[in-house]
């Protein structure tokens, strides 16, 4: 239960800078997808269902502030935190550059899954191949953005083991 | 537990569609918008000096030659300035004739812009001010130099603006010789494209204004001609058109205050 709330917590502050700061971060037309980025760092670190779970509600309240259809994004996100999770098993973890790797790859799918079914629901200025131009690029900065939030991510996780060490302790 | 949520999404796009903005998942956008709107003011003022730094430096090769257009297109503004304001004298006279609405006449709500979209896809603005000052979905929304868009979201304390160089944006506009037609935005272009008849006489520099729609009063500027295109066997001139007012150069935008006859 603590860590639902620390992990919606997690995404209301996350979402407080995507929405206040990030556009003013915008480079080369693009801004890193916060939301998009701490779904898969979740999913690589819980798997696919808290990912896909997860996803959703990024992907929900990430939606509240765009013009495309409310649930184009969550159900991108969802999707994108379940892909995530499932290949994350056969990782190596403790490599350096699996954040940013995945950051980039999680960036592809989720904006090419986002342009897809905002396309299917009638979304047809996102069938271009400048949206696809965007979609790499934005994919380059949600895989630096992922230096800085996966290990927040973990920051959040690891309390929360911590949280669980101390109270089996003190039961002993 | 993934098929859920699917179904979830797929019910909540359905929803939202079929309302177009308004209804349960329009009043949640809205509350939403309203209770970041004023962290979204205060970061935007915060910011501003380091993020005209920032987007200075990632697109500092396209400023040398923006610079020299700029000062050509002041030289030139400044020639012009002088007949514009007699000019716009009569044009008020011969609206007031014709019982046209005037932009002059028109009331507005002067709101600052706090930010711009916080997703790669959306050509959007958001700015402080909403509906507690009389802005509505659909009003007009004006920068220094002419139209930006068109308020697509209004929340009590803010409200998200549709850019014209959006893809989804269509504006009703007229050039001088009388041609009526739509010009269109597009998704990584400044310039804005109006599809204009081949036996029509049009040239480079022309002024290209609204011409008047449920959405926008007659004659706001919107930008000048700066290409005229003929491809053969063609039924229309493919026409480049400069917009006047640009989100990356204005810190405040203009309401019009404007219902147009349903």
């Amino acid at each position: 239960m603590i860590k639902v709330v620390r992990l919606a917590l997690l995404l209301a502050f996350l979402l407080l800078v995507q929405v206040t700061l990030i556009p003013h971060a915008r480079a080369f037309e693009v801004v890193p997808d916060l939301g998009l980025v701490t779904t898969v760092a979740i999913a690589y670190r819980e798997g696919p269902e808290m990912g896909a779970v997860f996803g959703f509600f990024a992907g929900f309240v990430t939606d509240l502030f765009l013009s495309t259809p409310l649930g184009v994004s969550a159900l991108a996100f969802a999707l994108t935190g379940y892909l995530v999770g499932v290949v994350q098993g056969g990782l190596l973890r403790t490599a350096w550059w699996v954040p940013p790797l995945l950051g980039i790859v999680g960036g592809l799918v989720g904006g090419l899954l986002f342009l897809g079914i905002g396309g299917l629901v009638g979304q047809d200025q996102l069938f271009t191949l400048h949206a696809l131009q965007l979609v790499g690029r934005a994919a380059i900065y949600d895989g630096i953005a992922a230096l800085v939030i996966f290990p927040l991510v973990a920051m959040v996780d690891r309390a929360e083991d911590t949280g669980r060490l101390r109270s089996d302790s003190s039961r002993w | 537990m993934l098929i859920l949520l699917v179904i979830t999404s797929i019910v909540l796009i359905t929803m939202d569609t079929r309302s177009g903005g308004s209804g349960v998942t329009g009043s949640i956008r809205r509350d939403a918008h309203d209770a970041v709107a004023p962290l979204q003011h205060s970061v935007s003022s915060a910011v501003s000096p380091v993020a005209d730094w920032f987007d200075s430096v990632t697109s500092s090769g396209d400023l040398e030659s923006q610079n020299r257009k700029l000062r050509q297109q002041l030289a030139e503004a400044r020639g012009k300035a002088a007949l514009g304001s007699s000019a716009l004298q009569d044009d008020l006279e011969l609206k007031r004739f014709n019982q046209l609405t005037s932009i002059a006449a028109l009331k507005g709500v002067t709101a600052q812009i706090v930010a711009g979209s916080p997703g790669n896809f959306d050509t959007t603005i958001d700015i402080d001010k909403g509906a507690s000052s009389g802005i509505v979905k659909d009003m007009p929304v004006v920068g220094a130099d002419g139209l930006l868009g068109r308020v697509i979201q209004a929340s009590r304390s803010s409200a998200s603006v549709l850019l014209l160089t959006d893809s989804s944006s269509g504006v009703p506009v007229k050039a001088p010789s009388g041609v009526k037609g739509v010009v269109d935005g597009h998704q990584g272009s400044d310039l804005l494209t109006f599809d204009y008849p081949t036996g029509e006489a049009v040239k480079k520099g022309d002024l290209i204004v609204t011409s008047g729609s449920t959405v926008f009063p007659v004659g706001i500027p919107v930008g000048r001609v700066v290409s005229v295109k003929r491809d053969p066997g063609a039924l229309t001139l493919s026409i480049n058109v400069r917009p006047f007012a640009s989100a990356g150069r204005e810190t405040y935008a203009r309401v019009l205050l404007y219902k147009g006859a349903p």
